[in-house]
């Protein structure tokens, strides 16, 4: 005998319906809201915002900054025309912005695109700022750039110059180096300067100790070398320079100590964040090219 | 019966939290839209501003600043417990537009008018041409710096010093021609005998000159909600203006 057939389950088909009726109406409202979508609107100024513009905020703290300083008085002083006035003129400001992007102002104006380029950049670097190293990470940066915070190399020194002489010349050489000889034997520059027809080449008002940057600036390359191998008293070999022949006289040498870590935190951390920043901004402009599509012509 | 009553227990601490949010959600809007200067006279907002702030203080602000706000002059950064601001005032509105954007921050906002130029280095300054001292002009600074502050000094190399901070120094540019500051432009006030870096020492302002300085202090705009902010400048007020 074959068994009966089963009887279809009533709620089985109800549910199969309910289902295809829930996902009909879910697919109707999300096409409705799909392609009658007017943005996310509202009508309610928060409380942080002093006013709504096509929707974007102008800050009511930027309100208050711009008050005081349009004024000159504390914002709780200031009137309600003054307020109104400051008000209307950001709002102003506000559409005109918004107008500028849809005239694409950043693709035409140069100044604008310079703003915009030096914001990026500055905010790439943002995150530099809020970056807090602790001491063990300070001291490997100290350690590995300690030739940056050593002490400046200090040295005091006389310059002697026999004018448009040329170290061709066998006359002015042979002077620069009886003047050199009379000043390791003890003479005063005055006195040598007056004997050998010298001028000393210090400019008007400038201190006798030099830093070495200014030291090499002063002298120039190849006298500050030989200057700063010398020992206090010696005297350089008479060198040639645009102005004539020079010897230098070295007074005292203070060369650059190495300072301890303690001496130079602030300066380590200021020094570690701008190698941060400058890497970030250097990671951001690799990751924007990376981004871009650039096309360039064959012959550009 | 008893799923009765755990229903509305449920019920009940629902509303109870939702009327806590709510109420919380006004005293923020509240906060918000006050006149800054007016919180510090309004007990209530004043004790929910620094209830609020106090554990985004420790969470963000102390690394640098320190829990109790004395901040580190080994790495200048200010005690805030004292009145004088490096920028604007200890007033909220003052404090909060430096919590916005920050100090050399990055963001196009922030206080970014100066910074001190490293004297001894050949190009001081990135903004504008100014000099480099040599090592005897700076201990002359030096000298003025202290005697102005009732420091021991040379007095003739303090009379050097002061020419110098009106002249080739260019000092009086951002400091003022008195030295007493500028917190428009983030420039202290020199003669009031409190230091942002250091304590004061020749080697200490010896190195301000030197080196350079500049601090920054991040914007926290885009990090903390606009409540927050504006709890943050009432905490730090109250603290300046309890501690004085």
């Amino acid at each position: 005998m074959m068994p009966p057939a089963p009887l279809p389950d009533p709620t089985s088909r109800r549910s199969l319906l309910l289902f295809a009726a829930g996902a009909i109406l879910g697919l109707g409202i999300a096409g409705y809201g799909l392609f009658s979508a007017r943005g996310t609107t509202t009508h309610h100024v928060p409380p942080e915002d002093v006013a709504l513009v096509n929707q974007r905020p102008i800050l009511r703290s930027d309100f208050i900054a711009q008050t005081e300083a349009e004024t000159g008085t504390p914002f709780a002083r200031t009137s309600a025309a003054e307020r109104g006035h400051v008000l209307d003129e950001m709002i102003r400001e506000e559409i005109f912005v918004q107008r500028g992007l849809e005239l694409d102002f950043p693709g035409t104006d140069p100044d604008t695109r310079t703003a915009l380029v030096a914001a990026v950049e500055q905010q790439a670097a943002a995150d530099a700022t809020t970056w807090q190293p602790d001491d063990a990470e300070l001291q490997q940066y100290f350690s590995a750039h300690q030739e940056d915070y050593a002490t400046n190399g200090v040295m005091v020194f006389h310059d002697l110059l026999l004018q448009e002489a040329r170290a061709s010349d066998n006359d002015a050489r042979a002077t620069m180096l009886a003047a050199a000889a009379a000043l390791r034997a003890g003479a005063s520059v005055p006195a040598v300067a007056r004997s050998y027809g010298l001028s000393e080449k210090t400019q008007p008002g400038t201190r006798p100790e030099q830093f070495y940057f200014a030291a090499r600036a002063m002298l120039g390359g190849a006298l500050f070398a030989q200057a700063q191998a010398l020992a206090p008293g010696d005297v350089t070999a008479p060198v040639e320079a645009e102005d004539g022949l020079h010897i230098v006289q070295l007074v005292e040498n203070h060369r650059p100590v190495p300072r301890e870590f303690a001496q130079v935190r602030a300066q380590v951390l200021a020094d570690s964040r701008r190698a941060l920043a400058t890497r970030l901004q250097a990671a951001n402009e690799r990751y924007l090219r990376d981004q871009a599509e650039i096309l360039i012509a064959g012959t550009p | 019966m008893r799923w009765l009553w755990l229903g509305v227990g449920v019920v009940l601490l629902g509303l109870g939290v939702a009327a806590q949010a709510a109420h919380r959600g006004a005293l923020r809007a509240a906060l918000l839209r006050a006149e800054p200067d007016s919180i510090a006279m309004d007990a209530t907002l004043l004790d929910f501003a620094k209830a609020e702030a106090r554990p985004v203080w420790q969470q963000h602000c102390a690394a640098c600043h320190g829990a109790t706000l004395r901040g580190d002059a080994g790495l200048g950064v200010p005690d805030l417990t004292r009145p004088e601001r490096l920028y604007g005032t200890n007033r909220v509105a003052d404090l909060e537009r430096t919590i916005l954007y920050g100090i050399r921050s990055g963001h196009p906002k922030a206080w970014n008018r100066a910074e001190m130029p490293a004297f001894a280095r050949p190009t001081p300054y990135r903004r504008y041409a100014v000099a480099s001292l040599a090592p005897g002009e700076i201990g002359d600074l030096v000298a003025f710096l202290r005697a102005g502050n009732g420091a021991s000094a040379d007095p003739a190399a303090a009379a050097r010093g002061r020419a110098l901070f009106g002249a080739k120094g260019q000092c009086f540019d951002c400091h003022a021609v008195d030295a007493r500051g500028d917190n428009a432009i983030g420039a202290p006030d020199l003669l009031r005998g409190a230091w942002l870096y250091g304590r004061g020492t020749v080697a200490d302002l010896t190195d301000s000159i030197s080196d350079g300085r500049g601090g920054v202090c991040p914007a926290w705009v885009a990090v903390l909600p606009p409540s927050t902010i504006r709890a943050l400048a009432v905490f730090v007020h109250d603290a300046a203006r309890t501690a004085s």
